[in-house]
């Protein structure tokens, strides 16, 4: 892992209208603020977790990395060349090199589709190896991914959740890319195999040189995997750090109050902290400072009028929040 | 000393497929005392949902109750007719299932079908059932509830579907409630709120509680005993406390060492139980688990262990359960 | 003390699982033999199909032959009888002398050739528009196909297809320089009546698979548009499509002969069951039953196998949750 930076994401915004149709949308102009205006950056060869609950845009934000859905307004830049504005072929070279895992195991493969099938696709499509290499190449990334080459004609069903998932990451390795968005991959595992996709992805990222975004609302998992982390809350990044920084030193209040809230595995350990309250709705976020409703350190008047601004510290964390701004 | 709300004797369920006669509950006995919290520990295809579905009297063709007897308050539940079963079911054992949005009827309000439990199981008038819909939702914390009464589950967030499955579930007081993995599908901080809940329900009526769930932090903090089940087998019983400090079956240990720990600093390479939990139809001779298990040997692939009394209140079924040292 | 390489051999075993590994091919066959109506259903399909492709081969006689019949012009011979000329009628004649059986025969060939042919292009057609609807959605591409799709489905369907060809006229028609027979003709009506739901049953399914993750995937790997629909998506809305084909073959199939019923159909002296049906009218009470029950059974037969092949393909083409038990 070194200082360049891969991705940079600045001011991005991510708004959908609230209307359904064109036709709704004619009376209904109001917008689901998805993601707000952040801002991040990922060096080479590292991973960074990108952590929030339901509503708060991650997963949104690893969809338009991925262009597959575009922006409303900010820039996203990969290795120094702007990634939101291409088109056409030059797109199509750059899908070599971002590449995407996805939560779903049963969704993310073509029920209908053998593992070889899927697997060959992206070498298929850009045309990188020809017949005689195919089946190598094949075998050579089901064996990274961990799935033996009996697997080649199996079909979906005929496979179990870790499996697919392997699958899913074999495909995603198939046209030997530079970056991988993983969207949740282990969270639709059973326990036991979780650990495994993880030290899997782990492993890639050191033999093959990989950088990740890892999105994910555990936690724990972040912490293992990551070296920054960026926690979001209803489409902003409330609090970003390197992974030590966020975990045992928490600015945030919504961090604090999301730390409190994994259970622990020890029946000696202190009760949960409760976080009351529902996420709002991203049409109509809260006025300032969107956390305050629910904010346990809510100071006064201020939080509910204004929006914090963004703060780094001097241990190198950036937070949005008034108990820290001047 | 309690007296015993439910016994589960020699439990055998199994569903004949045509690839096969699956094995789901493969003869397995257990208790609940009242007041008590037993934890129901497994990954998929462990047999944790078909053995609550098995008191509940839900199994359907193709499976079928082959043997055992489920004494509930005394009674054998498996010589109970529909109707007999139909007039326990919502009153004296309440079930929540997984997902909130199909347990959930979409085409009726949310509070006409706590109504509907209420009518068939209770002489209320209408006027009462409405009063009593509406201190319902109160007592399991949703704001508004007179308003919300008459929403739609597709109105509800998933947090707030799932206390409203709660709520009807406590409707009628009943003796046991069956939580099946009630917040996998939910936020952490939402999932702590549910747990909370349910907790402070628990104390308030002083029900019997099944929690089924693949989640060994959840159990830590909410039950007084875990089971902990494997393909089919129940393969290890303990109080809370003693399991985690001691965890008897390799399979217990392998679970709890694949646990991501937010306390302490970052892992390297997880520990992982390697293989992937066996398919129902073609067990392994021998010890279900010994395929994936570090202190298997010769023995451990050809007899099947059973279930014994290590210590009292303690059961593991592990031919070397006295060998294995830490 | 593990025996290392026997453990793994055992892990592996697990990974697989010791089930039959089936193609898809397969696995649809093994489901659909399992469904008894259905198979009652493809019988009857093929057997027609049979009767109609080897109708030269079976037919006593020229359908349009007149022969002498022995009780006075016009009037139809009951089954089992003789010509003056010695021929039997097995089917027994028509009012114009001519074997019913022959006739029967060659109006189940025409009438399948129509269906299938009618069928076949309202497939494409439909099929075509939907993906594109589906894919664009929510384009004025989209809006358009579908607003003329609503149009054409608030017809009945006959009406439509009566419309259409008292649009085109009876008889062949000059477009330029190409000459369209009338049975080209009825096919392409009945074939721009029905594409409509073709259309929008598969823009339906189309939306619902494009929601998939491995559509999304596709995309990321990328993949292009046409590329993701032809080569991913296409494969799995084919179930419910050919459900609806092999049902909608029933209707057009009543469609067509009401249409010959109604004389806009095929025209004499072509066999055509639907117009034996009304030449049958006037001999209903003068007790010739089988001038009607003939051709009314050979539609009937075909509408039924029709059926119950739509419904066993439907049956058998869903995904079998109840084969995986996972709790």
């Amino acid at each position: 892992m070194n200082d360049q930076v891969l991705l940079d994401v600045r001011n991005l915004k991510i708004y959908f209208p609230a209307g359904g149709d064109w036709f709704a949308q004619m009376f209904d102009r109001r917008k689901i603020k998805a993601v707000d205006e952040i801002s991040f950056s990922i060096s080479r060869g590292s991973t960074f977790g990108l952590v929030g609950e339901s509503g708060s845009g991650k997963t949104t934000t690893g969809r338009v990395i991925a262009r597959l859905i575009d922006p409303t307004s900010g820039h996203v830049t990969y290795n120094g060349k702007d990634l939101t504005g291409l088109r056409g072929k030059a797109l199509k070279r750059m899908r070599r090199r971002i590449q995407m895992i996805f939560q779903d195991p049963s969704s993310s493969l073509n029920r209908r589709k053998t593992a070889g099938q899927i697997v060959s696709e992206p070498l298929r499509i850009h045309k990188l190896v020809d017949r005689k290499g195919l089946e190598a190449r094949l075998i050579e990334v089901m064996e990274l991914a961990g799935l033996s080459r009996r697997f080649l004609n199996r079909y979906p069903h005929e496979m179990s959740g870790g499996q697919r998932q392997r699958v899913g990451i074999a495909r995603a390795l198939a046209a030997d890319p530079e970056f991988i968005i993983c969207d949740e991959p282990v969270t639709a595992l059973d326990v036991s195999i979780q650990a495994q996709i993880l030290n899997l992805l782990m492993a890639l990222q050191d033999e093959l040189g990989l950088t990740y975004l890892f999105i994910a609302h555990d936690l724990s998992v972040v912490k293992h995997v990551s070296n920054n982390v960026a926690v979001m809350y209803l489409g902003k990044i409330v609090e970003i750090a390197d992974t030590h920084t966020l975990f045992f030193d928490p600015k945030h209040p919504y961090t604090r109050a999301l730390l409190a809230a994994v259970p622990k595995p020890d029946p000696k350990a202190k009760e949960r902290k409760i976080l009351h309250g529902e996420v709002p709705s991203p049409i109509a976020p809260p006025s300032g400072c969107r956390f305050h409703p629910r904010c346990p350190e809510m100071i006064g008047e201020v939080c509910r009028k204004k929006e914090p601004g963004e703060v780094t510290l001097s241990d190198g964390a950036r937070v949005s929040c008034h108990l820290y701004s001047s | 000393m309690s007296a015993m709300l439910l016994q589960i004797n020699d439990l055998i369920t199994r569903f004949y497929t045509e690839d096969g006669v699956v094995n789901a509950v493969d003869d397995n006995s257990l208790y609940l005392n009242e007041r008590e919290t037993l934890g129901i520990v497994g990954e998929s295809g462990s047999g944790k949902t078909v053995t609550a579905l098995s008191v509940m009297g839900l199994i359907e063709n193709p499976g079928r109750i082959e043997h055992g007897k489920i004494l509930f308050k005394g009674q054998d539940l498996l010589g109970k007719s529909e109707k007999q079963m139909q007039e326990i079911r919502g009153k004296d054992i309440a079930m929540v299932f997984q997902d909130s949005l199909s347990s959930l009827n979409p085409t009726l309000t949310v509070g006409e079908q706590i109504g509907r439990v209420l009518r068939f199981h209770t002489k209320l008038s209408s006027k009462r059932i409405r009063h009593r819909v509406v201190e319902l939702l109160k007592q399991v914390g949703i704001p508004e509830p007179e308003k919300r009464a008459t929403n739609y589950p597709h109105e509800f967030s998933g947090g707030m579907r799932q206390r409203a499955l709660i709520a009807m579930a406590i409707s009628c007081n009943p003796a046991l409630l069956i939580l099946d993995e009630p917040t996998t599908a939910l936020d952490v901080t939402i999932e702590a709120q549910i747990f909370e809940l349910v907790n402070r329900l628990k104390k308030e009526f002083g029900m019997g509680t099944i929690l089924i769930t693949h989640d060994l932090a959840v159990v830590a903090n909410s039950c007084n005993r875990v089971i902990i089940m494997y393909a089919g087998r129940i393969v290890e019983e303990a109080l809370v406390d003693s399991l985690y400090e001691r965890p008897l079956h390799p399979y217990t240990r392998g679970l709890l060492n694949s646990i991501l720990r937010l306390e302490e600093e970052t892992q390297g390479t997880l520990f992982s139980i390697p293989g992937e939990v066996p398919d129902l139809i073609d067990l392994p001779d021998g010890c279900n688990f010994s395929p994936r298990c570090r202190y298997a040997n010769e023995r451990c692939w050809q007899l099947d262990p059973q279930l014994e009394e290590i210590a009292p209140g303690r059961r593991a079924a592990c031919l070397r359960v006295n060998d294995i040292d830490e | 003390m593990i025996d290392a390489a026997m453990n793994k051999d055992q892990l592996e075993e697990t990974k697989l699982g010791m089930r039959p590994h089936r193609g898809l091919l397969e696995e649809f066959w093994h489901n659909f033999k399992r469904n008894k109506l259905s198979l009652v259903g493809g019988v009857i399909v093929v057997l027609f199909f049979i009767l109609g492709f080897l109708a030269p081969l079976l037919t006593p006689c020229n359908p349009v032959k007149q022969f002498d019949a022995l009780r006075g012009e016009h009037n139809p011979l009951p089954p089992l009888s003789r010509s003056k000329e010695g021929h039997l009628f097995l089917l027994g004649s028509d009012k114009f002398g001519r074997d019913i059986l022959a006739r029967a025969l060659y109006g189940t060939r025409t009438l399948l050739e129509l269906a299938v042919g009618a069928i076949a292009i309202a497939f494409v057609l439909g099929v075509f528009m939907g993906a594109v609807a589906g894919y664009t959605k929510g384009s004025w591409l989209d809006e358009l196909i579908m607003r003329a799709v609503d149009i054409m489905l608030s017809f009945p369907t006959l009406v439509l297809a009566i419309a259409l060809l008292g649009a085109f006229g009876i008889g062949k028609t000059h477009i330029g320089p190409i000459v369209l027979s009338n049975m080209v003709k009825i096919m392409v009506v009945i074939a721009i009546t029905y594409s409509p739901r073709f259309a929008r049953l598969m823009r339906g399914v189309v939306l619902q698979e494009m929601t998939e993750d491995y559509v999304a995937a596709s995309k990321v790997a990328g993949a292009s548009g046409g590329r993701i629909i032809t080569r991913e998506v296409f494969v799995n809305t084919m179930p419910p499509i050919m459900v609806q084909a092999s049902l909608m073959m029933a209707t057009t199939v009543l469609t067509s002969s009401s249409l010959s019923f109604l004389g806009l159909g095929l025209q004499p002296p072509r066999p055509s069951l639907g117009i034996m049906l009304n030449e049958a009218r006037d001999f209903l009470f003068l007790g010739a039953w089988w001038y009607a029950i003939v051709p009314g059974v050979f539609i009937s037969l075909v509408i039924l196998g029709f059926n119950l092949l739509g419904d066993g393909l439907r049956d058998s083409l869903d995904p079998r949750q109840a084969r995986r038990v996972q709790r």
